[in-house]
């Protein structure tokens, strides 16, 4: 991974973005220091929560908390950083061309759509250079894209509770600190840009799987609709606090229609994928269903003994997944992958068949 | 390392340049624009609620400008005549707040701001619509000024003007004219 150009883009511009964003809060976090200490303790265990249930949305494995981290780092750290210098030309640069009014209606509106959705994309394109087959489904680019949309997320809620102790001037630090956390974490976290991002990364997915046109419009659609959702989200109507839930559920909507589509795609490639390696004698019939359910491969756990059998189980389930995923594509795809998966699977049910019998067991993987 | 992994790293770059280093420079290439304001003019600030912004100060002359860059006008207004800067801003406290809590917690936005310092011992003032309020003095390396706060209750305002000492002394009393002009929208 360090050997790649694009991991060293993912750690400068992480470094970029620190220096950016302290050079703009860093006053003010050290002006107020109960705000932020309590905006921080608010926020931490939302992002642990949100980054834990969506390393989950994969329907049949849990994404590695490494590459999770590597997205949710580029939301909160490098597309976060770029943007507020970006945010704050672009606003000024509305604002010398249409007015200061026109600006404080609109500018929101049309900047941080423009910005922020392609800063937030480009996670899961860096990933994806980083770390070889990391994405190779539109399900893969969906899960980044929100863990980038996620980081980006949380970052701006610490800014917002700086943002909220100046708006209530600097009168109740703590209190401004659990309004906003209140109105933008509780009651609007489920639709804020962790659902954009994945809308967008779910199109940059597909591309990535298969260079087609078809794939290349797919995913320039995805984007445009993302920060057509950001706009909306954005704008100024629907403004009243009530009114909030009706303006956000379209996005919630698009991501969870997303997530569906990139579902069943990547289950139905899964299957027939699953079905010829069990028709061309690599797993066994009905291995597929133990594959396809996470609650069954940890039920399936303890039927086995403990220490190499386990172990063994757990290596050769991890073998067949990456089995039955190598056909979807990605960059860096190595042609040669499926058939030493083949063989290390084959080698891996001998070891374990071989490790049962020792421990006394009658049961085998066939 | 493949073809693909080069160029792209190099299309991701090159998009964080636009956006991160082109709009910057746009921005500065544009200059520091702004709307001239005539005399009389009225500038409005805060969260529009049924169209109208609660905090509203009038301009004396048409010696000042409305400055894009620094104005939001959902929090503030930054009006510039050369390097004096009037900011007039809105503030929503989270519960009643009296000026004296206005005063503190502008004292301390205006140190954060690392440029200058609230003076301690604040005067009452009273506007022209009978709105009363705290001014001050407060000063910087090289620039003198005044801050004011002023509060309904659930509405706030703040004001601070600053530049360097000749220049603010011969615009003090268009200043004070524009405190002087302050309302603050009745109601949240």
């Amino acid at each position: 991974m360090t050997g790649r150009p694009a991991f060293w883009l993912w750690a400068g511009t992480c470094a970029l973005g620190v220096w950016l964003a302290f050079d703009t809060v860093g006053a003010m976090v050290r002006a107020f220091p109960v705000g932020a200490v309590a905006g921080s303790a608010l926020l931490a265990p939302a992002l642990v929560l949100g980054v834990w249930a969506l390393r989950r949305t994969h329907p049949v494995r849990v994404r590695p908390l490494w590459a999770a981290l590597l997205a949710v780092g580029w939301g909160g750290l490098a597309a976060f950083g770029v943007a507020l210098p970006a945010n704050a030309a672009f606003l000024a640069v509305i604002g010398q061309a249409a007015g200061p009014e026109f600006a404080a209606v609109w500018g929101a509106t049309i900047a941080a759509p423009v910005n922020e959705e392609p800063l937030k994309l480009l996670g899961v394109v860096v990933l994806a250079l980083a770390v070889p087959c990391t994405v190779r489904s539109a399900m893969d680019g969906w899960g980044y894209g929100a863990l980038a949309g996620l980081g980006f997320q949380m970052s701006e809620n610490f800014l917002y509770v700086l943002n909220t102790i100046l708006l209530t001037g600097a009168t109740q630090d703590a209190g401004a600190a659990f309004v906003s956390f209140a109105g933008r974490v509780v009651g609007g976290a489920w639709w804020s840009h962790w659902a954009m991002t994945a809308v967008a990364g779910a199109g940059l997915g597909r591309l990535l799987a298969r260079a087609s046109r078809t794939n290349a419009a797919l995913a320039a659609g995805a984007l445009l609709l993302a920060m057509a959702l950001h706009a909306w989200w954005d704008a100024p109507v629907l403004a009243d606090a009530a009114l909030l839930p009706f303006k956000g559920l379209p996005i919630l909507l698009a991501a969870v229609l997303a997530y569906r589509l990139a579902r069943r795609g990547y289950l139905a490639h899964f299957r027939r994928a699953a079905d010829a390696e069990t028709a061309g004698g690599v797993l066994v019939p009905g291995e597929r269903h133990v594959l396809t359910y996470r609650r069954w491969r940890r039920k399936e756990r303890w039927d086995v003994p403990p220490g190499e059998p386990r172990l063994l189980l757990a290596r050769l389930r991890a073998a067949e997944l990456d089995l039955l995923e190598s056909g979807l594509g990605g960059i860096g795809r190595d042609p040669g992958e499926a058939e030493r998966l083949r063989g290390d699977i084959r080698e891996l049910r001998l070891r374990l068949n071989a490790s049962w019998r020792r421990t006394g067991t009658a049961r085998a993987v066939r | 390392m493949g073809r693909v992994d080069r160029w792209g790293t190099g299309v991701a770059a090159a998009v964080l340049a636009v956006l991160g280093g082109g709009l910057p420079l746009l921005d500065s290439a544009l200059g520091r624009g702004g709307r001239p304001l005539a005399a009389g003019a009225v500038v409005a600030v805060g969260t529009e609620r049924g169209g109208v912004r609660p905090v509203r100060v009038a301009v004396p002359s048409a010696r000042w400008v409305l400055s894009a860059e620094r104005s939001s006008l959902a929090t503030n207004a930054a009006l510039l005549s050369g390097d004096v800067v009037v900011n007039v801003g809105a503030v929503l406290p989270l519960g009643p707040a009296e000026a004296r809590d206005l005063w503190h917690g502008l004292g301390r936005i205006v140190a954060a701001g690392g440029a200058a310092r609230l003076h301690a011992e604040p005067a009452a003032f009273t506007t022209a619509g009978g709105l009363t309020g705290l001014t001050g003095r407060l000063s910087g390396p090289g620039r003198v000024g005044l801050a004011g706060v002023f509060t309904t209750g659930t509405v706030g305002a703040t004001v601070t003007a600053a530049g360097p000492p000749e220049a603010f002394r011969r615009l003090a009393g268009e200043i004070e004219a524009m405190v002087r002009s302050l309302t603050i929208a009745a109601g949240r």
